[in-house]
């Protein structure tokens, strides 16, 4: 057989490019160097005989069918391969030992069911003798899988680039649009032909100024991602917001060759983030409005209790006065009258009748400030010097002041501005708390009188004592009508009461605190300051 | 001179009667005292006073009404003063000492201060 078929390829020399009769070369001779030469190359290299039979096969082809080239000589692709590939492979050979066409490139997968198909690119031609005649054919197989794979793999890529439901743009290094994908189109208007070769700013819609722009190329020829929101146009002239990040991509050398661009139309997002914001804004000042009604309906509901407690008392006060102020009328006039009808020398029946006198001041004088606390109260305003409010307040205590050896300290500051008040209110606020202190230094002690303006720019004035203080858990009750510190007999409970409530109606605070050398400091605080431009007259 | 006479009308009979005892004395003043607000009227006619002093809370009828009903009839231009159990303190320094125009003196009152208060009325201070 091998004589036959060295016979058929005896003068192969014309149709072969080689110097020598190939044939008889490759077989007679395997030690040559053309043989060992074609089992170095990783490409399978075969001839067959004009029956498709296997004359020759290189190293490369017997290890790819897993056959000794002593066993494949003589078998056809029918012997080597599944019955319908090798169906298909003799048909192919048949056409082409027919027609003498070469087979240049065709790529054949090669299904291997044990394994993940092969892909080979095939090459065949046929072999002549000197005669023209056919007698075989000579066929280069390269194994193509990883590229082909590879390929597939591209491909695969590349489909997802333009089915993306993203705008994909691929620019080069100079920017220049190198593709775009359909969902660009959608987005922008502009189809791919009108968009590749051309610069990105075609989309450009002025709303940003050329430091944005710069930082964007700056970041991205530094090899960085860029990532942000750009208003971008339309082909069409409309604005649209489009996320975008542009990554760029470097080759094997590192050098930054092209740049990519995912977009996303986020203009619906955007306003509904708008949209969603002012949402939240509108909830949030409904929140603070409902907010400010509840507390000004707290504060109304407040003001009205106090309004009725007030009523109650302000009656209640006005009828005990009128219960109690009747006999204490008889009481005053009966005084009167024996008084007039004592025999002379009777000093003991005198201060009997005096202290008399004055227990009926002092139960009047309760009767005064209950039905002054609860009554209601018109302001008669005028422009007033609180320094010389807090002078003449003094002068109404002089006498206390000297029966209980009292040492008055006056720091006035000069040229307050004047406030608008109630002269008498606020002398019997000042009075008030002078007579409180001076009942705290029952035995003596220094009464400090301030005026000043505090870090505020109000204007205060201070009393203070140097008394034994109000214990801490006292202090914040002194406030509270019918509180009081002092004695059975000294004190209604009313007077920081009623000057509490006659400043709240100025406008103004009271405050009383414990000094820290000892004694109570009582500060009145002034915050009618529109009359600064007014100095003391 | 001839003492003045001063009609005193309070619910209170014993401060009424204080009122007499204290007024009387002095020798200057001549008292009638009327406890019954409803018996005013009557009572002025009667006793032609030249200075009326007026409890205002009373039973019946006001000190407000009953110098309205006496200033409605011949005693038009009778001097009056309100004694007044009710007036706050405030009501005591910002109203110029009158109420609707007529002088007050408020409870309780010592005789002296009444009576000082009366010749106020009547021109005599």
């Amino acid at each position: 057989m091998q004589d036959q078929l060295s016979t058929e390829f005896s003068s192969l020399a014309g149709a072969v490019p080689m110097g020598m009769d190939p044939f008889s070369m490759l077989l007679t001779d395997p030690d040559a160097g053309v043989k060992s030469l074609l089992d170095a190359l990783p490409d399978q290299f075969y001839i067959k005989d004009r029956h498709c039979r296997f004359v020759f096969a290189n190293s490369a082809t017997a290890s790819f069918l897993q056959r000794s080239l002593a066993e494949l000589i003589g078998k056809t692709d029918y012997d080597l391969f599944p019955h319908s590939l090798a169906d298909e492979f003799m048909a192919e050979e048949k056409e082409l030992l027919a027609s003498g066409r070469p087979l240049v490139n065709r790529e054949v997968c090669i299904a291997d069911p044990a394994d993940k198909p092969r892909w080979e690119l095939t090459t065949k031609i046929v072999l002549r003798n000197d005669r023209g005649e056919i007698v075989g054919l000579l066929g280069i197989n390269r194994d193509i899988t990883d590229h082909k794979q590879a390929e597939e793999q591209l491909r695969l890529q590349g489909e997802a680039l333009a089915a993306a439901a993203n705008a994909i743009i691929i620019t080069d290094s100079a920017g220049v649009i190198r593709w775009v994908n359909p969902a660009f189109t959608k987005l922008t208007g502009y189809t791919a032909d009108e968009a590749i070769g051309a610069n990105p700013r075609i989309l450009k819609s002025g709303q940003h100024d050329s430091a944005f722009y710069r930082q964007m190329w700056e970041t991205i020829q530094s090899g960085q991602v860029w990532h942000g929101d750009v208003v971008n146009k339309r082909k069409d002239g409309r604005l649209y917001v489009e996320e975008t990040i542009i990554t760029p991509v470097r080759n094997a050398s590192n050098a930054i060759t092209h740049f990519i661009a995912t977009k996303q139309d986020v203009t619906e997002r955007r306003q509904a983030q708008e949209q969603l914001q002012q949402l939240n804004a509108d909830l949030a000042r409904s929140q603070l409005e409902l907010l400010e009604t509840y507390e000004n309906l707290k504060h109304a509901q407040t003001k009205l209790i106090q309004a009725e407690k007030m009523e109650i008392v302000g009656r209640l006060a006005a009828g005990v006065a009128h219960e109690v102020r009747n006999p204490l009328a008889v009481l005053a006039m009966g005084l009167g009258y024996i008084e007039g009808n004592l025999p002379p020398n009777q000093p003991t029946t005198t201060t009997v009748v005096d202290s008399m006198r004055d227990a009926i001041v002092r139960a009047d004088a309760i009767i005064c400030e209950l039905l002054d606390f609860s009554s209601p109260r018109v302001l008669d305003l005028t422009d007033q010097d609180v320094t010389r409010l807090a002078d003449r307040s003094l002068l109404l205590v002089k006498h206390e002041l000297r029966r209980h050896k009292i040492e008055v300290v006056r720091e006035f500051a000069p040229d307050l501005p004047l406030q608008r008040v109630d002269r008498i209110r606020i002398e019997q606020v000042l009075v008030n708390l002078l007579m409180n202190a001076i009942q705290a230094m029952a035995e003596g002690g220094r009464l400090t009188v301030r005026t000043l303006r505090d870090a505020t720019g109000a204007v205060v004035a201070e009393v203070c004592d140097t008394g034994p203080g109000i214990p801490t858990a006292q202090l914040k009750k002194v406030f509270t009508p019918f509180f009081t510190t002092k004695p059975v007999g000294i004190g209604t409970g009313l007077g920081l009461a009623v000057a509490q409530s006659i400043l709240a109606q100025h406008g103004g605070e009271l405050t009383v605190t414990n000094q820290s050398g000892g004694g109570v400091c009582a500060r009145v605080i002034f915050h009618i300051t529109d009359k600064e431009a007014d100095h003391g007259t | 001179m001839e003492p003045r006479r001063v009609l005193v009308i309070d619910d209170e009979a014993i401060f009424t009667n204080l009122v007499k005892l204290n007024l009387e004395k002095t020798g200057r003043f001549t008292v009638r005292e009327v406890n019954n607000p409803l018996e005013a009227l009557a009572a002025a006619r009667e006793f032609r006073p030249q200075v009326v002093l007026l409890d205002v809370i009373m039973p019946g009828r006001d000190g407000g009404q009953v110098l309205a009903e006496l200033r409605a009839h011949e005693f038009t231009y009778l001097p009056a003063i309100f004694v007044t159990a009710t007036m706050t303190q405030q009501g005591l320094q910002q109203r110029d000492d009158k109420i609707e125009g007529v002088p007050f003196i408020a409870k309780p009152v010592e005789p002296k201060k009444l009576i000082k208060r009366i010749d106020e009325v009547l021109g005599y201070s």
